[in-house]
């Protein structure tokens, strides 16, 4: 009964029509995936990332990186499903990629981590009260957080899917909420 | 600035609480604060039109070749020329203002067929400074091209042509493939 109704929501699935269409080399259904989806994948992208530029540029790379390997979606999950997974493996592997970047340039001088701080904090004026403080998290700490507490992940998937322990991610959730409820605590006494 | 105490941190958990409460309802979605799908066009035909050439994994290493037998052809045609008698002077001057005539065509196709191929892949000419350089070379290999006519033996000449017809190429290649970084779009 179940797999009957798993079975036609994925055959009802309209994604699916259009991702086997673009796997195909369908550029006009890639487009039509890409207006459905990318404010979602934004969104993910954006959490993570913790900053305006380099969501632009990783969430270009994840729909790159999906054209890519369209091919091999086949419909044995929801797209979005699917989506989601290669979306966070490909925003996680480009963060830390960039992160590896910003070390080796904050070993270089302080001065410029500041200034990113700073510029961080500038764009930071768009968002919501919740995305401007998980945007001063720990990189870590924050993915950790944002995969399990806002995207619903498991901590056994969140724990695969960064290369870390389990007890690891718990910890990081943890020590998330505590650096938020601190944060959120002195705004409200200041 | 007051210190927080265990009523305002339980507040603040609360707080948290209900701060995730309304991003998980939102679906976690975000508008991107600029157009992000010409960047990913562009990435996708680049790659297109690199599986369209000729030669997929490295599309210049064709023209090199084109350029190569092109080369091999001007030696041919020079050793032809050094070593004609006297007599058949005109025939040799009528051969080598039809293999210019054939170089220069030979050119022109190669550069209709790369930019027939970036048109087909949606790509647009980027550095639109890099222009005046391509007039150059094109008015250069105009003004070789008429000098070859009255000497036809000039193997400098030939040369300086071929390595005009390779800059164009070249550049061709800048100004198409070089588009611009997710930022600057």
């Amino acid at each position: 009964m179940t797999a009957q109704i798993l079975t036609t929501n994925y055959f009802d699935d309209p994604d699916v029509k259009l991702a086997q269409r673009a796997g195909d080399g369908d550029l006009t259904a890639f487009r039509q995936l890409y207006d459905s989806h990318h404010r979602r994948v934004y969104g993910l992208v954006l959490r993570l990332a913790g900053d305006f530029d380099t969501a632009n540029d990783v969430t270009q790379e994840v729909f790159i990186q999906l054209w890519k390997h369209l091919a091999t979606f086949k419909a044995q999950s929801k797209f979005t499903t699917w989506l989601h997974t290669v979306a966070t493996r490909v925003a996680i592997t480009e963060l830390r990629k960039q992160t590896k970047r910003l070390q080796k340039i904050h070993l270089a001088g302080d001065e410029q981590s500041v200034f990113e701080q700073q510029l961080k904090h500038e764009d930071s004026a768009d968002l919501g009260r919740l995305d401007q403080l998980i945007q001063r998290l720990p990189p870590q700490t924050r993915w950790v957080f944002v995969l399990h507490c806002i995207e619903g992940m498991r901590h056994e998937d969140v724990a695969e899917e960064l290369g870390i322990a389990v007890g690891t991610s718990k910890a990081q959730v943890h020590r998330a909420r505590t650096l938020l409820e601190e944060w959120l605590s002195h705004e409200d006494t200041e | 600035m007051k210190t927080p105490n265990n009523s305002t941190t339980k507040n603040a958990a609360e707080q948290l609480d209900a701060l995730l409460r309304d991003a998980v309802q939102q679906g976690g979605e975000i508008h991107p604060p600029k157009d992000l799908w010409r960047g990913i066009e562009a990435s996708i035909s680049r790659d297109q039109l690199r599986d369209k050439l000729p030669n997929s994994k490295s599309p210049w290493a064709w023209f090199s070749g084109v350029a190569a037998a092109a080369f091999v052809g001007f030696g041919v045609l020079m050793g032809t020329l050094m070593h004609t008698p006297a007599s058949n002077q005109n025939d040799t001057l009528h051969s080598s203002a039809n293999l210019l005539a054939m170089v220069n065509t030979q050119h022109q196709q190669q550069r209709d067929i790369l930019l027939a191929n970036y048109e087909a892949a949606g790509l647009t000419p980027t550095f639109s400074e890099l222009e005046l350089e391509l007039k150059q070379l094109r008015d250069a290999a105009i003004q070789v091209t008429q000098q070859l006519q009255s000497e036809p033996n000039n193997a400098e000449l030939w040369q300086f042509l071929q390595w005009l017809h390779q800059q164009e190429l070249d550049l061709l290649k800048t100004m198409y493939l070089q588009t611009p970084s997710y930022q600057q779009i």
